[in-house]
């Protein structure tokens, strides 16, 4: 029987540049005239289930090489819409639990999405024909569009409601009526129309360093990023977000930059989970600590923002030149000489 | 018979197929070939220009009718092959321009949609409403491109309630209607008298008769031509009125 049902789609649209693989999928099944869960169910069975866990982020191959399979799409680029592929890029290794470092959560309730997990580019998102998603509108660092030179946004701004577009056929009778996915899914108003904000910064060199790294995610161009300096950053926002008293590397930063900090709540929330603003805020100081991480270290360490075994503290398997930079934080006594 | 004569009064393919055995011949001519003829091309003709009909508010249709074994299925199919669906994989659709289904045993509206769908080879959920799947179709045919729907065994039209046969006549004028493309409906005589019924339909639909055949100039050119093409060794003389 599989065999009979395996051939390809009358309607085969292939993933366009950087697409999501939920919006890939949400176009295919409007493109065949079925909603969502009707078109999943008829092609995964009820025992598969897609749209109460974050399929972006675990990419199963049973639904990955169904989708490349009916479509006549390469399977590697078919995978490449799932945000698996950025193992080795982003994070090291991936897990299907927990979170992924620099992956936005979605906080999946049921099938709601509690979280602000997924942004969007108004300007983008007008200018295409047919609006879709992109996947690296789900990487938490990537805070703005570098081709519009615009924030990117998190949420709708007429009512507020996170990006749920595959719940947008919810209530209405048939999928012609939905209209694009380029609507908010709860009032219906258009993304595109959001207000579009200039990109903000605190410093010229760290807004490039920033933008260096969305432009690179943005464009698939993930050769370029560098995980060590992935890893290093991220532990370094850890540090930023941690709730420890003799940890004021955040406080040190925004003094430093003569900012004020927006970060209302840190501790156990990361910056996965964080609302738009303050991971720009975040980025934007890890940014700033980069550009010249030598230095700028050894100034919070002296003073005192921040202490050696922090540095360290959680790191697996630090990566070399950060290991020998750090080593020189590790005599406190050296801070008084 | 001299080689040179046996070649000379059949066609190369058949030609070709003299050096075969047996088994071989015999299932070419069971394949059969198409062979037009007058009528046949001027149905043709007329079908070619439903296809490049403009998409306008009352699009025409046809009612071919015919007695059963006349050839209607084969002009069809002729017409089908003529002009078959583009399935490249590379490509962001299949691009279907006309699509053929037979009507269903008893004039069922949702069985009827989804015959069609099944002829897009579509994914569709079978238990939907009559109103979703005919909203899938409408979708699909502007997704695909489909400017022509032909309907066979149209006849089958009779076989229920009044009722019943009026709902599925408003049916296929509605899907005419909204989906903007042109209907070949084709059945034996009853049909003709089904459609006749409703001065809608009738008014839509132009009917084209194909006639019974009868002995003639043409059924001699078409023997003929049959004979051409059939791989037998020895001639027929299909066409000669003494046989």
């Amino acid at each position: 029987m599989k065999g009979l049902t395996s051939s390809l789609w009358p309607i085969r649209y292939k993933p366009y540049p950087d697409e999501l693989l939920t919006s890939w999928l949400v176009r295919l099944a409007w493109g065949h005239g079925l909603k969502v869960q009707t078109f999943c169910n008829l092609i995964f069975g009820g025992q598969r289930q897609v749209w109460n866990r974050d399929v972006d982020r675990l990419g199963p191959d049973w639904l990955v090489n169904e989708l490349a399979d009916r479509t006549g799409t390469l399977r590697q680029v078919a995978h490449a819409t799932t945000l698996r592929a950025y193992e080795g890029v982003l994070y090291p290794k991936f897990r299907a639990a927990g979170t992924l470092p620099w992956i936005q959560t979605l906080m999946m309730y049921h099938r709601k999405r509690e979280g602000f997990g997924l942004q969007f580019c108004p300007v983008c998102l007008a200018e295409d024909e047919k609006p879709y998603y992109r996947r690296s509108w789900r990487v938490s660092f990537n805070t703005m569009c570098i081709r519009h030179q615009v924030m990117l946004r998190d949420r709708c701004a007429q009512c507020g409601a996170p990006v749920i577009f595959h719940r947008m056929e919810m209530g209405q009778g048939k999928v012609s009526e939905v209209g694009s996915m380029g609507n908010c899914h709860a009032c219906g108003c258009p993304l595109a129309d959001s207000p579009r904000e200039e990109i903000w910064s605190y410093d010229e060199d760290a807004l490039d360093f920033h933008a260096a790294l969305c432009r690179a995610i943005a464009e698939e161009e993930t050769q370029s990023v560098d995980l060590d300096v992935m890893r290093v950053m991220h532990q370094l926002v850890r540090l930023m977000l941690t709730r420890h008293k003799t940890v004021t590397l955040r406080q040190h930063v925004c003094g430093e930059l003569q900012v004020t900090d927006l970060v209302k709540v840190s501790g156990r929330i990361g910056l996965e989970t964080m609302p738009l603003m303050e991971r720009h805020h975040l980025v934007q100081l890890v940014s700033w600590l980069m550009v010249d991480l030598a230095g700028r270290l050894e100034v919070a360490w002296l003073a005192r923002a921040i202490r050696y075994n922090h540095l360290g503290k959680d790191f697996n398997e630090p990566p070399a030149w950060y290991q020998e930079l750090i080593e020189k934080f590790a005599d406190w006594r050296s801070r008084f000489q | 018979m001299a080689t040179s004569e046996l070649k000379s009064r059949l066609s190369p393919e058949a030609e070709r197929l003299l050096g075969e055995p047996d088994d071989v011949r015999i299932r070419a001519i069971r394949e059969g070939t198409w062979m037009t003829y007058d009528r046949a091309k001027e149905i043709l003709a007329r079908m070619e220009d439903l296809l490049d009909y403009p998409r306008i508010t009352r699009m025409p249709n046809m009612l071919l009718v015919a007695p059963s074994f006349n050839g209607k299925t084969s002009i069809l199919e002729r017409f089908m092959s003529l002009h078959p669906p583009d399935l490249d994989p590379a490509a962001e659709v299949t691009t279907c321009p006309v699509v053929m289904v037979e009507a269903p045993p008893a004039p069922d509206v949702s069985a009827f949609y989804s015959r069609i769908l099944d002829a897009l080879m579509a994914t569709y959920k079978p238990s939907s409403s009559v109103q979703e799947k005919n909203s899938q179709v409408k979708h699909l045919f502007r997704e695909l491109g489909v400017k022509v729907l032909i309907v066979d065994e149209i006849h089958h039209l009779i076989a229920g309630s009044l009722n019943r046969q009026r709902d599925f006549r408003n049916a296929l004028k509605s899907l005419g209607n909204e989906s903007k493309v042109s209907i070949i409906a084709a059945g034996i005589e009853d049909a003709y008298n089904a459609f006749v019924a409703d001065p809608q339909m009738s008014s839509r639909f132009m009917p084209e008769e194909l006639p019974l055949w009868r002995p003639g100039r043409e059924v001699g050119t078409l023997l003929a031509t049959l004979e051409r093409r059939t791989p037998l060794r020895k001639p027929s003389d299909l066409k000669s009125p003494k046989r």
